[in-house]
């Protein structure tokens, strides 16, 4: 499947599904960094230990821990190069899934008499988490160095804290769809290997 | 800046003892937030409600060693929340008593009033709620439709929707804003109990601070005493929505408390893990920094309850800083830590919610701004 595709699932049918099919033919019980993982709740393999998460299930995942195979233990690499770049994508179309939610969101709300959405302070929000979007999915198009995927999904949770804000509280309720985007930043910083960071500021 | 005296030193040291406790707390409640029954008896449980409540319902303010902490300062409040906070946010939020709702009645109610809630608040397992927020105004506070009607001289009758407010299913008294009609002075707020016809309460299932126990509360008719309207006996511009603006400052305040204290303990959280992890001077010196802030903040709201610039700098500030620190410590963390140090993921979902306590973070912009340009062309 293309980025595109990708993109498309997570955008349709959700984050699990996107998941699902990024993981499709990937032994997740060797890959798992050191024995962890987020995976879809359907079909979970032979071994998988549910780990508890107020709200994963609701969204058709499970975080897991897989028992360690040898006495050494294990490393896990995560997720492949492609298979980075493919939960990118989905990460995408959650995103933008979401974004088109909090944009029908906003037009319903007024702010003294004006519609939230024509706020600058919102305008300019809206504004940059569509070039992130265009810019990630660019990316997802070049063959960037695998080193680069883990930056390039940090870009996506800060676009996704942005549109979870544009939510108010409903952004932090766990039976609202906007929990895809939590879950979508978990998913990524379980999955997506990642060199050991600094403190950029905030 | 405000520089800690011994009084305050003191407060902290006892705070920062307290919090041990209390963190130990964190992911049972966490885990199930309505089930209580069993953290009723935390330390800084006890702390809070003296500290919150007026002297006459208590048994005497909280002192430690030669030191006195009556009940009302701001900045009193900041030093405690700031360690209480680095035990755990989410189990502080948790605590029964009066809470913002007893700010404000602090400064609205009439001592008939007060006799009221703080007796319905008596035992250690009484919530309170403070209810503005509705479905489909938040930011927008002074827009608010619940309304609040007049029936005979002495009842009114309580009708619309509150939601996303804390202990909203569990309080049993608080305060709620509603309007008696269109002018932005009708807005008022008055004393509420759970138990009254008509109101219905049910929980909300939140993505982190679960403690907070949000709920949403509908108003069916609930007949309300005239006597329990609040600041019946201050001017009009003191009454309702306005004065409870200087309430948000000192709640805004209390946040910002919140968020430094969660944004260090992720600091050490990660030492703890990987001690010199890069980065963690320099975020732990900002943090320390936003402290001071953040005791500045509560300085100020002594000084002038209607100082609205210090606040939200501090809010800002921690808020953006918690978060940052959130981020830096999964970065800085392997994968496993997620799972094998649960307060990791606990945190990182709870530095979410101070966002949107108060006032969002653009809301907070533009009041910094305005509240900067104010004090400029005064000058
Ligand atoms: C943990 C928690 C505890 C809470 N406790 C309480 C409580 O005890 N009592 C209570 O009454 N409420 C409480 N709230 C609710 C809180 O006060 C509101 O969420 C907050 O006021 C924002 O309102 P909203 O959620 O409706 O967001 P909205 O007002 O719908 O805002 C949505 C988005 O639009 C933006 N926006 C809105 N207006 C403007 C503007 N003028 N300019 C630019 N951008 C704008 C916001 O920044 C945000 O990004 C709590 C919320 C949380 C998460």
């Amino acid at each position: 499947m293309t980025p595109d595709g990708f993109r498309a699932l997570g955008r349709t049918y959700g984050l699990a599904a996107g998941l699902a099919a990024v993981l499709d033919g990937f032994d997740t019980a060797v890959a798992a960094p050191q024995g962890v993982a987020v995976l879809p709740a359907a079909g979970l393999p032979h071994g998988a230990c549910v780990v508890p998460h107020p709200f994963a299930a609701r969204e058709g995942l499970a975080v897991v821990r897989f028992p360690p195979q040898s006495p050494n233990g294990r490393i896990g690499w995560g997720l492949t190069k492609a298979r980075a770049v493919a939960l990118a994508a989905v990460r995408l179309g959650v995103l933008e899934g979401l974004l088109d939610t909090a944009i029908t969101r906003l037009a319903g709300r007024t702010f003294g008499g004006v519609p939230l959405i024509e706020k600058q302070l919102v305008v300019g929000a809206i504004a940059d988490v569509l070039t992130e979007l265009e810019l990630s999915a660019a990316q997802c198009a070049e063959d960037a160095p695998a080193e680069t995927a883990a930056a390039q999904h940090e870009r996506l949770t800060e676009a996704g804290w942005t549109v979870t804000r544009f939510f108010g509280a409903e952004g932090y309720l766990a039976d609202h769809p906007v929990r895809g985007l939590y879950l979508s930043a978990l998913v990524a910083d379980v999955w997506v290997p990642r060199p050991m960071d600094t403190y950029p500021g905030e | 800046m405000v520089d800690l005296d011994d009084r305050l030193r003191a407060l902290r040291g006892v705070s920062a003892e307290l919090a041990r406790e209390l963190r130990g707390h964190a992911l049972a409640v966490d885990a199930d937030p309505y089930r209580m029954e069993p953290h009723l008896a935390i330390g800084a449980y006890g702390v809070l409600r003296q500290t919150m409540t007026p002297r006459r319902y208590t048994d005497g303010p909280l002192r430690v060693g030669r030191f006195e902490y009556p009940p009302g300062s701001c900045l009193d409040g900041v030093v405690r929340d700031v360690e209480l906070a680095y035990g755990d946010a989410g189990v502080l939020l948790a605590c029964p008593g009066p809470g913002l709702a007893g700010i404000l009645v602090d400064q609205l109610a009439d001592d008939a009033q007060r006799d009221h809630f703080y007796g319905a608040l008596a035992t250690d397992a009484a919530w309170s709620f403070f209810a503005v927020t509705e479905p489909g105004r938040g930011s927008d506070a002074s827009a608010l439709t619940t309304e609040l009607k007049r029936e005979t001289p002495d009842c009114y009758r309580l009708r619309g929707t509150k939601r996303y407010i804390g202990n909203g299913s569990r309080g049993g008294i608080g305060v709620v804003f509603a309007r008696t009609g269109s002018a932005p002075l009708s807005i008022r707020a008055a004393l509420v109990e759970a138990d009254m016809p008509g109101f219905h309460a049910t929980g909300l299932d939140m993505i982190g601070l679960r403690g907070a126990c949000l709920g949403e509360i509908q108003l069916d008719g609930v007949p309300i005493p005239a006597g329990m309207l609040l600041g019946n006996h201050l001017p009009a511009l003191r009454r309702g929505l306005w004065g409870a603006m200087r309430v948000f400052n000192t709640m805004r305040a209390h946040v910002a408390a919140l968020a430094v204290g969660t944004g260090l303990a992720l600091v050490d959280l990660v030492r703890a893990e990987r001690p010199g992890a890069p980065g963690i001077d320099q975020l732990r010196a900002r943090l320390l920094a936003c402290r001071r802030l953040v005791y500045t903040a509560g300085a100020a709201v002594d000084r002038d309850r209607d100082a609205s610039g210090p606040p939200g700098v501090a809010k800002n500030a921690a808020n953006a800083l918690a978060r940052a620190a959130s981020r830096w410590a999964v970065r800085s963390l392997d994968p496993a830590a997620l799972l094998s140090v649960p307060l990791l993921e606990k945190w990182t979902r709870d530095v979410c919610g101070f966002e949107f306590m108060e006032g969002t973070s653009d809301i907070q912009r533009q009041h910094i701004t305005r509240s900067y340009l104010k004090s400029r062309s005064a000058r």
